[in-house]
């Protein structure tokens, strides 16, 4: 009797494993599929043959080009496609980072700041090879952008940066950061989650990306309906690891400074756009911590709006932008 | 008592820095020693990871081919999901002495299903795990070294709109997880009364790769237990 009994446990639990046909850590299932895995999503190549997720709307005149520098690091361009109404003067080029969004996912050793360079450099080139570009930034693609200028300035012919990451170490010190409230259900429900999911693949490790909100704060929305409504593909764990590593983030050592110089090498006026709802980030931050790192600078404050502006303030900020990119 | 009470303490506030998940078992020891007098117990547990999680059980010595066996069932919350009671876990285990020293072996086999409920999907995951804890073990106190090892077998997944929306594709259902999970533990016990002992550990998670993921897994967690024998 006994032994039936074990008999049939082990039956209904082989059973039940065989039922599950779903490998939690394949792509396409719990996260969606990257261009490396779907021919169908528009592609770009770098010279090291890893593909980028990259997209462009417009047509390229050769001096109206601009490329859009998503936030996170580790996050994806889905939330900027509202830029996309520039095309109509402009050719926009929207893509995601090397390592996250829909792009080719690669080891973490292959993301760097010097790589992520290397990658803006080689798209500008290539499809604004003999004219500077303008670059549109948010959040960490703003201290991307203006990373890049600092290295390029020759290459940039303007700048905008919505809401960026403390550029330098003294804004980043003076820069509230998020935080973490023990008694809070999501705390629980993440914790709860990170004990049975392994982000040892880049699958669940990107799942576990976004339900861990740890590139999103409460204080970054303008209302709370706002929070679930910021759209995206898919974040990039190691992509997120390896830049904010780079950065001095991950173990607090971060001095890196992106704008040391700048004041004498670019001298173009920059556009900084600051909501009044953004607590970290925000216009107050913009206005006392970047604009005087600039050898010109026009500070927009933008009324009821939180971090994800883009998403939500397009029709407030689309005619700010295209009148500065005008002049 | 008063130092154990801020040994207690020190323990949890030590880990407000921390962030690491729970594990869920009975820390008791002394039922085969009580036999006479006892054989049954209830427990509570409460781990600081560093959220709070709390889980309350019960125990039943069992005298199987010769071989004294404690079944014990439980049930556990985090303790600020409580209310809404969508992350609770169950477990089911077996566990008994190796050696008839105080030097001695204590090894566990169980099963854990939890229920899940987070910003993305809920669901529920089956998983087993093992232990061994070798230690010192007499009538009124016990010392030990656990090492337990819990592995993921089958994961539920059904997705909430939100995440639908941005990846309509998801798919739902059952999901094959071969993720894995070391638990290394100190852990100590004091019996008082003959009735009522209580326990504590500090516990070290460690992924089967061997490798952390911060900032999703940072390792370190505690534990107070209180367990009654009748």
């Amino acid at each position: 009797m006994k032994k039936n009994i074990y008999f049939l446990l082990v039956i209904s639990l082989a059973l039940l494993i065989s039922c599950a046909k779903n490998d939690i850590n394949q792509s396409g299932l719990l996260v969606p599929k990257t261009v490396a895995e779907d021919n169908t999503l528009p592609v770009f190549e770098l010279s090291d043959k890893t593909k980028i997720h990259l997209e462009t709307f417009g047509t390229n005149t050769g001096e109206n080009v601009i490329i859009v520098l998503h936030g996170g690091p580790g996050n994806d361009y889905r939330q900027y496609l509202n830029l996309t109404d520039l095309q109509d003067d402009y050719f926009i080029v929207l893509w995601d980072q090397r390592g996250t969004g829909l792009s080719e996912r690669v080891d973490e050793q292959e993301i760097s700041l010097e790589q992520y360079l290397a990658d803006l450099n080689e798209i500008a080139v290539h499809f604004s090879p003999n004219h500077p570009i303008t670059l549109i930034g948010h959040s960490w693609g703003g201290g991307y952008a203006t990373y890049y200028t600092q290295q390029f300035p020759a290459k940039v012919k303007k700048l905008v940066l919505v809401e960026p990451l403390p550029l330098n170490k003294n804004a980043l010190d003076n820069m509230e950061f998020p935080k973490i409230i023990i008694t809070s259900e999501e705390m629980s429900r993440f914790l709860g989650t990170a004990d049975f999911i392994l982000p040892d693949t880049h699958a669940t490790a990107d799942y576990m990306m976004i339900v861990s909100g740890i590139i999103n704060d409460d204080g970054d929305y303008f209302s709370s309906d706002e929070k679930d409504k910021v759209p995206y593909y898919r974040y990039g764990y190691a992509a997120y690891k390896a830049i904010s590593t780079d950065l001095g983030l991950m173990d607090n050592t971060a001095d890196y400074d992106f704008v040391a110089g700048l004041k004498e090498t670019f001298k173009t006026k920059v556009l900084i756009l600051g909501g009044t709802h953004s607590s970290r980030l925000g216009y107050d931050f913009q206005k006392k911590y970047h604009e005087n790192l600039f050898f010109d600078c026009q500070t927009e404050k933008i009324e009821n709006a939180g971090h994800y502006m883009i998403v939500f303030n397009a029709p407030t900020i689309l005619p700010i932008i295209r009148n500065y990119l005008n002049n | 008592m008063k130092n154990i009470t801020y040994l207690i303490i020190c323990l949890i506030a030590s880990l407000l820095i921390n962030n690491v998940t729970f594990s869920q078992n009975f820390d008791n020891n002394f039922l085969f020693r009580n036999a006479d007098s006892s054989s049954n117990i209830v427990n509570t547990n409460w781990q600081f990871d560093p959220s709070i999680f709390v889980n309350i059980g019960y125990g039943k010595l069992l005298q199987i081919a010769e071989k004294k066996v404690e079944i014990s069932a439980g049930v556990g919350s985090p303790i600020f999901l409580l209310k809404s009671f969508d992350n609770i876990s169950l477990t089911i285990d077996g566990s008994t002495f190796l050696l008839k020293d105080k030097w001695n072996i204590k090894s566990k086999l169980g099963f854990k299903y939890d229920f899940f409920d987070n910003t993305l999907s809920k669901g529920g995951n089956f998983s087993t795990y093992i232990s061994v804890m070798p230690g010192y073990f007499t009538k009124k106190w016990f010392a030990g070294i656990d090492i337990l090892y819990r592995q993921q077998f089958l994961t539920y997944m059904k997705h909430h709109d939100t995440y639908k929306q941005n990846f309509p594709e998801a798919t739902e259902g059952w999901y094959e997880n071969r993720a894995g999970f070391f638990y290394f533990s100190a852990k100590g016990g004091y019996l008082f009364h003959n009735k009522i002992e209580t326990t504590i550990r500090v516990s070290y998670k460690m992924p089967k790769t061997l490798q952390l993921y911060p900032p999703f897994s940072v390792a370190i967690a505690a534990g107070i237990g209180i367990n009654y024998y009748f």
